[in-house]
């Protein structure tokens, strides 16, 4: 199965749950998620994703001002993204047990 | 990590700038509160993505056209139109796709950025011939080249400047587009001169020194109104310059064994007073290998030729020669407004 797709469906939940650890900015949120494992994110779909938590009401942003070159663009969580975090972390969870349950079934190990 | 700046080359910064540039104009549909959100911070991130793997932006992260759309897909926002509906959606003003194409352009092919300097250059003298023509001054050399020194220094200050405002781009745009429409007047200007030049150098011109119809004239022979000879007499034409025959027209003086008689080209004063005495002990008025040899007296003019009245003219002083003048260089003013009686007919 292609992993962009995956990908897209849980890009919220991985974007707040780096944010949550600590702020960044666009690049910054990137990197992380690829450190972490999920190369097939895209960096535009990062970028489109941080901006609509951030219109949402997840996310707080502020901009650092840099001497030597284009500002900063960084995003934080707040209360509504934390709420938010655990609502769809328990969702995830969830999912993740009843996929993990159909492919132990399917003799599959994952 | 996340503290410090990576700063590209100055290449890197300019891929960067036309690619945000591209992706901004791809977004250009949307509110334009909603375009800044989205692309606020984003020329610092593709600065330092730039910087980290040091290729064109286009190989690492697709056409701009591809990233707009999954931004904008990502972000929730709808996706563009302006194909679907023609009627109903406004079309994009030639102006903006101008201007997107041109930063696709670029971002496709960074190597344009060198010819910018080139293009400030061209403007700023463009500029400058302008102003000179305008102004009628002769400085088309001058004015050109402080025009491109001004321009490439406003090139340059511009680039660093993050955002233009829009009077500034639109004056920008208009001087810019006249520019391009005067460079071909400006070089056909310079390229006609060059050839004027050539024309000079090339000897199409006509002889030098004084010439009659078109052919040289090698010696001129002066009588006055009265129809005496005048000897010795210097010509001025209209700006003051000396008439002078040619060296080139004038044939040197050989004697009877073919050898030279004096050395050539002579004294450029010899040429500039006539009739021409070539050889010091020559009489002027009777040259060897004249065409014409020039009587004593022509036919006086009749009197209503003369502009002022004889009297006055002879009072102010008219030239008349001495009798058997040839041998006499300077001329002398007669008393009397009759011919001498040694050359009356």
């Amino acid at each position: 199965m292609d992993g962009t797709q995956l990908v897209k469906g849980v890009l919220d939940l991985a974007v707040l749950a780096v944010v949550a650890r600590e702020d960044g900015y666009g690049y910054d949120v990137v990197r992380r998620l690829r450190a972490a494992g999920l190369d097939e994110v895209g960096d535009a779909s990062v970028y489109g994703t941080l901006r609509r938590l951030y219109s949402a009401g997840a996310l707080t942003s502020y901009v650092v001002p840099s001497d030597e070159g284009p500002h900063r663009k960084y995003y934080g969580i707040n209360a509504q993204g934390r709420t938010a975090l655990e609502s769809q972390g328990k969702t995830w969870a969830a999912f993740a047990a009843t996929m993990d349950g159909l492919l132990d079934e399917a003799g599959v190990r994952s | 990590m996340k503290d410090t700046t990576v700063i590209g080359s100055a290449g890197q910064v300019d891929d960067v700038r036309a690619y945000v540039q591209a992706v901004r104009a791809w977004l250009g549909d949307l509110p334009a509160d909603e375009v800044e959100d989205l692309t606020a911070g984003m020329e610092a991130d593709l600065a330092e993505r730039a910087a980290e793997s040091g290729g064109p932006l286009g190989g690492l992260l697709g056409e701009p056209e591809a990233y707009a759309a999954e931004l904008r897909s990502a972000a929730g926002l709808p996706a563009r139109v302006d194909v679907v509906l023609p009627d109903a959606v406004a079309p994009e003003p030639w102006t903006d796709r101008l201007v997107r194409e041109a930063h696709e352009l670029v971002a496709r092919h960074p190597w344009l950025r060198e010819l910018r300097p080139t293009w400030w250059l061209a403007r700023g003298a463009v500029a400058g011939w302008a102003v000179a023509q305008v102004l009628g001054t002769g400085r088309v050399v001058l004015l050109p080249v402080v025009g491109a020194a001004l321009s490439m220094w406003l090139g340059l200050v511009l680039r660093r400047r993050e955002r233009l405002g829009t009077a500034l781009r639109v004056s920008l745009a208009a001087g810019n587009a006249l520019a391009v429409v005067l460079l071909l007047p400006m070089l056909a200007f310079y390229t006609a001169g060059s050839s004027d030049f050539n024309a000079v150098s090339g000897g199409d011109l006509p002889l030098p020194g004084v010439s009659s119809d078109g052919a040289p004239v090698t010696n001129l022979f002066a009588y006055d109104a009265a129809g005496q000879r005048v000897p010795d007499v210097r010509l001025y034409d209209q700006y003051g310059h000396p008439l002078t025959v040619s060296s080139e027209a004038v044939p040197p003086p050989f004697d009877a064994n073919g050898q030279p008689l004096v050395s050539w080209p002579p004294d450029p004063r010899v040429l500039g007073m006539f009739p021409l005495r070539l050889v010091a002990t020559a009489d002027p008025w009777t040259p060897s290998d004249s065409e014409w040899t020039p009587p004593l007296m022509v036919a006086p003019l009749a009197g209503s030729a003369v502009p002022s009245p004889s009297p006055s003219a002879a009072a102010s002083g008219v030239p008349s020669p001495s009798p058997g003048g040839a041998s006499n260089a300077v001329p002398s003013p007669s008393r009397s407004a009759s011919p001498s009686t040694s050359s009356t007919p």
